[in-house]
């Protein structure tokens, strides 16, 4: 409608119109108008009408009998009837016309002389009425994909039940929690090894009947311990407990494949407790401090999108493991970042890396923002903070590993553990996992045979792929901290999830040995990001993507531990939950075709699978096709991410070019560069520091980079008017527009 | 009234008119004109939803609702705009109408009119006039009710669903075709059924292409609603914003017909009892799969008889087909479900596919919640309560975990008291009778069923009976009772069904004592007991009482000092205590007592009944859930009994694996229906 119709075209438009109306507001015509041009003929309708008067052609020739319709009170809206989408042709041919109306002579009801007032009035309420039903209909769009959880905490708000929201979610986590562990768990009723419940059980066993030196040296062939201290610590606690109540359940090697319900009752209470000791207030501490800008709508829906996180709640109430209290340690770490102790967050991750090695995927991350906060502080101050880190840092690991030092214990049993917990003898990938060796294993080369007997080099293959796989968000957080250097808050801390998400993504895709579980650490700060966000945002369509490729990756794991059941319920949950349809076809944006055509095949394979049985020759038919899926989307949302570091670094470290430093020296060369020339040397410090200031927390928050930058952007638009700052504006928000459009065209198919 | 009838008295005896049609206060107004207009004249008068009889409040509110907007007057593209389906001219007379009347002459229409009563213009109508009400549906606006107008034969109602108090503008088509039947009549003579009581059914689709209604049958002796399908109606009236055919939204998730809170409370009940697969399940699950065996493997005169496994058969027959029908699809699963002496089957192929048919079963009760809030005055709360009863930790309890299928039961108990409600009342009587013949134990509510069909549906309001009315129904139980039980009558096998199903052997009280008044009882003599061993106050001990007491076995119960109740007593408690409110019930047969009545016979006999279990709670719970939202009175009981209530059922779960999983559940719950109802209800 970019082409403006002729003035006939106008008034023919609007004698229609005006039939209607004076006929029957429910008529055929105002029927097909109405909805086939609805707003943009209304508003036509009413600038025509301040010009031209009535004309007397518009006079009914008929009185035309409204088309029945259901009762208003039955429709949530009771403007509905402008949008008259309930009419169709069939329709309003049925309806009754009076046979006496047809030849009816009655005056005109608006005689041209006298109309004007009124009918001015008319249109002036329907302009109204159009306007509220076009933004109605496109909230109701947005509205549409909101999800469960708003629609839930909005209920609950609206009935004074704000207060309740965060206990009735967890309740409800830890309820479901409970129910997927009522099932079965990895390893079930499978001698002689078992599983990953056996692990856990054995290992409790192991430390409370044995000294620290043999811990990492009992018996390694039957489920040795392979994981840090503090898991060890913990399984000692546990075990203890455990023997407390019932001794039988952790007696040495005679409790072996123990599969008492009392027993499972326990290990499944004491994943529960932990989860609920660490990793539910860590989350809780992440929406109030990282999402405090936001609502508490936003905030609760936020708390209940992590809640029910489904492969986290899969893994470790379903198959059975421990990865919330990792998680949940390195979520207290980045949470102690976000308010600025940075000490304190650096005890916390180690702790996580005490509880489990895998956290080493975050490390990178974690330790470029420290860096670049060091870096930030400047020489004197970074090099303080620099020296506390390591010195807190090394203070905590050797507190972690006391028991396996000298004094307690000779150096070999730290070595032992070191070498239990780093097995890089145990082959580039063990079972099938939807990372990059084992997708170009099946698809393009044979790793292992290529590289027999040549181990070591492949492990340097691996790492320095991963090093190029996290550099870009390595660079980019230290990049950000030496631009933004001594402006008055850390701006790098918006960043930090995208950090996570793409270490953790490219250790999970390129480095060696690799479990299928470790999908859990990317999906983390995928999770993270997603929570808060709207259905509407790209981060949305990637999160929810990757979490649910993220689950189906796990599927050949949890059907052979028999939780297909627990699998598809979770998946329904969560889904319904943040208002993702797996179903939904869209095609507006590569993110939304890609899920779509992922998301097909992923229900598609299911499908075959529960019809086909795989050929003898390929019984690992199914599992491989999974992998053929999943990698892909992994390894975009790696991709994805890596980009989004960029953008959000750009946009922070930006910024420091409308202070007056940035821009003296930006001044050198502006010369030749039009675009970043600086404005004038009337540059309104104070205001900006204000804007700083009182931004205080919300410089944390996630995503305020990007609002900030198009803020300051505007502002500068807007007071200043100047020319020059279009460039900056089109740099530093094209992507942001960019999004904005796409909410605008995300019209649901 | 009178001053109106003078006022327009010049135009309407100037001469005759063939037709007269008034709407609201005009309807009212031509009423009390029937004494000026001519006896002799053949005139056909259509009543558009006039407000025949309204209570003293009611007419207060209209009244000042009215007196205000004669004070404030809005412009017409006000009204246009608060009523889209009025024409412009109806607005401007609005506007003028209100600009030129007298505050206080309105006020006085209502004043002078205490009580607001206009019934008995109807009994001066001449034979030569046709009167036709058209009445709005019920659910939307309340101005004239169907009730009212029974006592006058030669009235005839016509019901319009989904028609507000305009129905000239909604459904102006069933104006004109009424104004034009009832002249018919009075032109050529031929008569309709008088008292049919004319329904239009809703249009069904957006796409239908004419907003077709059906008059009911003519014949006298078909049931008058027989022809109506209750699921097709089911979600009609929320009708979406039609999307556009090729809209994926209508054919890919088609969620369109149910709101999107619905949905989620639907898929989230399914992911929780998902998740509840592998819980606990009680001997009941034993019992139902050996039902799914003697059905399957034994001929239908086998199935009383069969001894096999020590869980019998001991619900009525159409339970037993229903368990037949469930048997076929398990056949093909797997084998061994169906195998009569497999005893204490319970693989994980049975346990998911019995779980999932109670699932599946349940949509009976969730399509009868739904259709509870689309006719509801107030949908909004109704959802709430719909939702209460959908996510009932009663039923996630007994069904979900322990193993019955109470939830498609309750299901057609809920279609029947929604049939009730919309006063299709021979539908509701024939669902009861379905219902009964799947589970015995609602016999509980039948005296009230009993009371509230014989009352409302076969007798007028003045206390003639309508012997069509009361036939058809006893057609309609006959007809049920003998597809259930004709073919054991057949085979001569009705007593031996008879003692499976009313086991007075079984004891007074059940294994697990259900918290009724027995049960003090049985305390009451234990302490007793012990008192009279210690103090020899000179009881009469019966040494049989003093070992048995119920100890968790199925058997009589006998008392060691109290006298022994029998069958007799206890069925004799309960009736004296069901009369008193179902004399109340008599008197005012109307849906609120009835559901009440309902209730209250739940009630009772829980707590008087011979050998109650602890399930039968939710007998108690259901209609009262449906009145929680009503009051305050209510709402505390509604709110002790839930508590109570579930609270007793939590033994019925002893494994410690599901304790947690009763208690959080049940909390969540609780907090989430009671706080804002009780917020409602303050309100």
């Amino acid at each position: 409608m970019d082409v403006v119709p002729e003035d006939a075209e106008y008034s023919e438009i609007f004698t229609q119109n005006v039939r209607n109306r004076t006929a029957s507001l429910n008529s055929t015509s105002l029927a097909s108008t109405a909805s086939f041009q609805n707003t943009r003929t209304l508003r036509l309708r009413s600038s025509v009408a301040s010009m031209r008067g009535i004309t007397p052609e518009a006079e009914p020739a008929e009185i035309v009998s409204p088309v029945p319709r259901r009762h208003l009170s039955h429709t949530s809206e009771s403007l509905s009837w402008l949008k008259a989408g309930a009419f169709s042709d069939v329709d309003s041919q049925a309806r009754c016309i009076s046979p006496l109306s047809a030849a009816s002579s009655t005056p005109s009801l608006f005689p041209p002389s006298s109309s004007r007032q009124l009918s001015f009035s008319v249109l002036l309420e329907q302009e109204k009425r159009a306007r509220v039903a076009a933004l109605r209909r496109t909230q109701s769009e947005d509205t549409m994909d909101q999800g469960a959880v708003r629609r839930c905490v909005r209920w609950m708000h609206k009935h004074n039940m704000k207060g309740w929201v965060v206990p009735c979610a967890i309740a409800a986590s830890t309820y479901v929690k409970w129910c997927i562990g009522l099932g079965s768990y990895s390893g079930y009723g499978t001698p002689p090894m078992f599983g990953d419940y056996e692990a856990q059980r054995h290992w409790m066993e192991l430390t409370i009947h044995l000294p620290v030196q043999q811990w990492y040296r009992y018996d390694l062939q039957y489920w040795g311990l392979d994981y840090p201290p503090l898991t060890a610590y913990v399984s000692w606690i546990c075990g203890k407990i455990g023997s407390w109540i019932e001794p039988s359940w952790f007696g040495l090697d005679t409790s072996r494949g123990l599969e008492t319900p009392g027993n499972k009752l326990f290990m499944r209470a004491s994943v529960i407790t932990l989860d609920a000791l660490i990793y539910v207030p860590a989350l809780y501490a992440f929406t109030r401090i990282w999402h405090a800008t936001r609502s508490s709508r936003t905030q609760h829906a936020a708390l209940i999108t992590l809640l029910f996180h489904p492969a986290l709640l899969l893994i470790d109430f379903g198959h059975f493991q421990y990865n919330s209290v990792m998680l949940g340690f390195m979520l207290l770490a980045i949470n102690a970042f976000a308010v600025g102790f940075d000490l304190l967050g650096a005890v916390l991750f180690v702790l996580s890396l005490g509880f489990k090695q895998m956290s080493l995927y975050y490390a990178p991350a974690i330790g470029a923002y420290l860096l670049g906060k060091c870096i930030f502080l400047g020489s004197k101050k970074g090099l303080k903070l620099f020296t506390r880190l390591a010195l807190v840092t090394t203070f905590s690991f050797v507190i972690l590993f006391a028991p396996f030092l000298p004094p307690f214990s000779p150096m070999s049993t730290l070595a032992a553990s070191i070498s239990r917990i780093f097995p890089f003898s145990r082959g580039l990938f063990e079972d099938k996992v939807a990372n990059f060796w084992c997708f170009t294993n099946v698809t393009v080369l044979k790793w292992r045979r290529l590289f027999d007997g040549k181990e070591s080099l492949l492990i340097k293959g691996s790492a320095v792929l991963t090093t190029l796989g996290f550099f870009p968000a390595v660079a980019g957080l230290l990049w950000g901290c030496y631009k933004t250097q001594s402006s008055p808050s850390t701006p790098t801390l918006p960043l930090l999830p995208y950090a996570l998400l793409t270490t953790s993504m490219s250790f999970f895709l390129f480095s060696f040995q690799v479990h299928e579980k470790s999908i859990l650490l990317p999906l983390l700060p995928l999770t993270l990001l997603l929570s808060g966000a709207s259905p509407s945002e790209e981060v949305f369509a990637w999160g929810t993507l990757g979490n649910t490729v993220g689950v189906f990756s796990m599927w050949p794991l949890l059907k052979k531990d028999g939780l297909g059941i627990q699998y598809v319920a979770m998946l329904l949950f969560w889904c319904r939950l943040i208002g993702y349809s797996p179903f939904r076809v869209q095609f507006n944006s590569f993110v939304h075709l890609f899920s779509t055509v992922v998301n097909m095949s992923m229900i598609l394979l299911h499908l075959l699978e529960m019809v086909v049985t795989p050929p003898a020759r390929y019984p690992d038919l199914f599992p491989v096709l999974n992998i053929l899926v999943s990698t892909p989307v992994f390894g975009l949302i790696w991709l994805w991410s890596i980009k989004r570091g960029i953008q959000v670094s750009w946009a922070i470290a930006g910024l420091p070019r409308s202070r007056t430093e940035g821009k003296i020296k930006l001044a050198k060369d502006g010369a030749h560069d039009s675009d970043n020339e600086p404005a004038s040397t009337t540059v309104r410090r104070p205001e900006v520091e204000g804007v700083r200031r009182d931004a205080g927390m919300r410089a944390v928050s996630l995503g305020y980079a990007s609002g900030r930058a198009v803020l300051y952007a505007g502002e500068d638009w807007g007071t200043r008017g100047g020319e020059r700052w279009r460039g900056c504006r089109g740099e530093l928000g094209a992507w942001r527009w960019k999004g904005l459009q796409a909410n605008d065209d995300g019209v649901v198919f | 009234m009178d001053l109106i009838v003078e006022d327009l008295r010049p135009y309407l005896s100037a001469r005759n008119y063939d037709l007269i049609i008034g709407h609201s206060l005009g309807g009212v107004t031509v009423m009390s004109f029937f004494p000026h207009l001519s006896q002799s004249h053949p005139t056909a008068i259509v009543l558009v939803d006039p407000p025949l009889q309204q209570g003293a409040e009611r007419i207060a509110v209209k009244d000042a609702i009215f007196s205000a907007s004669c004070i404030n007057i809005k412009d017409a593209s006000a009204y246009l705009a608060e009523n889209p389906l009025w024409a412009v001219k109806d607005t401007i007379y609005r506007e003028l109408g209100t600009r030129l009347a007298d505050p206080e002459a309105v006020h006085g229409i209502y004043k002078r009119n205490q009580p607001w009563n206009f019934l008995h213009h109807f009994e001066k109508t001449s034979t030569e006039w046709k009167v036709t009400v058209l009445i709005s549906d019920p659910a939307i606006q309340q101005t004239c009710f169907i009730d009212d107008l029974q006592p006058f034969p030669h009235v005839r109602p016509v019901h319009v669903p989904n028609a507000g108090h305009w129905i000239q503008y909604e459904f102006p088509e069933i104006v004109v075709e009424e104004a034009l039947k009832t002249s018919y009549v009075l032109l050529f003579g031929f008569r309709l059924i008088s008292r049919e009581i004319h329904h239009y059914s809703s249009p069904s689709t957006i796409s239908d292409p004419a907003p077709s209604y059906s008059m009911s049958n003519s014949s006298p002796s078909s049931p008058r609603y027989a022809q109506q399908s209750t699921m097709q109606e089911d979600k009609t009236p929320e009708q979406p914003k039609a999307l556009p055919w090729h809209h994926p939204a209508r054919w890919l998730n088609g969620s369109q017909l149910v709101t999107r809170s619905e949905v989620d409370v639907l898929l989230f009940s399914t992911a929780v009892k998902l998740l509840l697969f592998p819980s606990y399940h009680s001997t009941d699950f034993e019992v139902h799969r050996n039902w799914l065996a003697i059905t399957y493997s034994l001929p239908i005169s086998q199935w009383y008889y069969d001894t096999t496994s020590q869980w019998t058969l001991d619900y009525p027959p159409f339970f037993a087909y229903f368990e037949k029908l469930l048997s076929i699809p398990a056949s093909f699963i797997d084998p061994q479900i169906v195998d009569l002496h497999n005893l204490n089957y319970d693989a994980w192929s049975v346990v998911v596919y019995q779980r999932s048919t109670v699932i599946l079963s349940e949509i009976v009760l969730g399509t009868a919640l739904l259709r509870f809030i689309r006719g509801a005055v107030d949908p909004s709360w109704q959802r709430v309560l719909s939702a209460s009863l959908f996510l009932h930790p009663g039923f996630l309890i007994i069904d979900h975990i322990h193993f019955q299928y109470n939830g498609f039961m309750f299901g057609i108990l809920l279609w029947s008291i929604l049939m009730a409600r919309e006063g299709r009342k021979l539908a509701s009587g024939l669902l009861f009778a379905v219902l009964l013949n799947f589970k015995h134990i609602y016999m509980y509510l039948a005296p009230a069923y009993f009371v509230y069909l014989l009352r409302s549906h076969c007798m007028s309001p003045s206390g003639e009976i309508l012997p069509t009315k009361f036939i058809s129904l006893a057609n309609a139980v006959i007809l049920v009772f003998g597809a259930s039980l004709g073919p054991f009558i057949l085979i001569g096998q009705l007593p031996q069904l008879v003692s499976r199903l009313f086991p007075f052997t079984r004891g007074l009280n059940h294994a697990y004592w259900a918290p009724n008044a027995w049960a003090l009882v049985t305390v009451m003599d234990r302490a007793l007991l012990q008192l009279a061993r210690r103090f020899d106050a000179g009881f009469v001990v019966n040494q049989q009482g003093v070992v048995s007491t119920s100890r968790g076995l199925v058997g009589d119960t006998t008392f060691a000092v109290l006298p022994t109740v029998k069958p007799i007593h206890t069925f004799a408690i309960t009736i004296a205590f069901q009369v008193m409110f179902l004399v109340k019930l008599w008197r005012t047969p109307n849906y609120k007592s009835f559901l009440t009545a309902l209730t209250l016979c739940g009630y009772t006999s829980y707590m008087f009944g011979w050998h109650v279990h602890e399930k039968a709670i939710l007998l108690v719970l259901v209609p009262l859930s449906l009145l929680a939202a009503d009051d305050y009175a209510h709402f505390k009981t509604y709110m002790i009994a839930s508590v109570s209530g579930i609270f007793s059922l939590f033994p019925l779960l002893f494994t410690p694996s599901e304790t947690l999983v009763k208690i959080v559940y049940s909390l969540i719950w609780g907090l989430m229906v009671l706080r804002p109802l009780q917020k409602q209800v303050y309100e």
